[in-house]
């Protein structure tokens, strides 16, 4: 491959990004931690442990604390089916995986457990937004954090809000 | 067609890129500075998706620029491209700022 070849394809690759994150948005990784010995998937008891952009080979930290974190993995979760805050509120009330959050550690207390309110999660939606549209620009990609977790009007008042990214989750030890 | 910038002082080295990304579907604006394409971008408020920088001459202006249309441009991929091999330092520098490098 000469360099003009080398130019071309770089600029192809370029391109195809461009439409991947139009079409499906970035690719977060989220990696939990505590998982059960022979478990294949996630389970109640594991612990969020954190949530990174994907580029390319780049791994950039979307930091957020344990209450930020639960919500994005929620909204990862769900994030084909838009929710109101009310909805994910409730959704997160009775979500096993929130509510036995760290479980697996054998520390149950709540070091790891967060309580949310309706009206709580409109501000964590904005600080999920600005979490990830830092960590955005640190792997150079642009995007706002908006794009990501985007809003959907209702034809009411009701806001419907979800995730546009591909997600993969990662079980670590 | 994919809005592009290029940012291109070398007239010759211009012409190759325009040639070379012809049958791409994109549709091309060259600035000869990056200062010019800035000025531009103030003015105009233009969003690109792509931006092509021409990073060859391996100075402090090259940072500059790309800095400042990157803060101009938020939505845009940037790529430089150099003819000169400067090393895998200036490579480095330029890729943590959230750019590609290749030679051409």
């Amino acid at each position: 491959m000469n360099n003009r070849d080398l130019f071309l394809d770089e600029v192809d690759v370029v391109l195809a990004e461009l439409v991947s994150y139009r079409a499906r948005g970035p690719h977060l990784r989220i990696r939990h931690r505590f998982q059960r010995s022979g478990m294949e998937y996630c389970a109640p008891g594991e612990e969020v442990l954190s949530c990174s952009v994907i580029v390319r080979a780049g791994e950039f930290p979307v930091r957020l604390p344990v209450a930020l974190r639960l919500v994005t993995d929620y909204l990862a979760r769900h994030q084909y089916q838009p929710q109101s805050a009310s909805q994910i509120y409730l959704g997160l009330r009775t979500d096993n995986f929130s509510l036995r959050h760290g479980d697996n550690t054998g520390d149950r207390s709540r070091r790891l457990k967060r309580k949310f309110s309706a009206s709580g999660l409109k501000e964590y939606v904005k600080r999920i937004r600005k979490a990830l549209a830092l960590a955005l620009q640190e792997a150079g990609l642009g995007i706002q954090g908006s794009e990501v977790l985007v809003s959907e009007r209702t034809v009411g008042n009701e806001v419907l809000y979800s995730l546009k990214a591909t997600v993969e989750w990662q079980h670590v030890k | 067609m994919w809005k592009t910038l290029l940012v291109d002082a070398d007239e010759d080295h211009a012409r190759r890129v325009l040639a070379l990304l012809h049958r791409r579907a994109l549709g091309i604006d060259l600035y000869e500075s990056g200062e010019a394409a800035v000025q531009m971008l103030q003015r105009t408020r233009a969003s690109y998706d792509v931006v092509i920088i021409n990073a060859t001459a391996p100075c402090k202006e090259v940072f500059l620029t790309l800095k400042q249309l990157q803060e101009l441009c938020l939505s845009a991929r940037f790529l430089c491209v150099s003819s000169v091999n400067h090393g895998p330092l200036y490579r480095l520098r330029i890729e943590r700022l959230g750019a590609r490098f290749v030679y051409e």
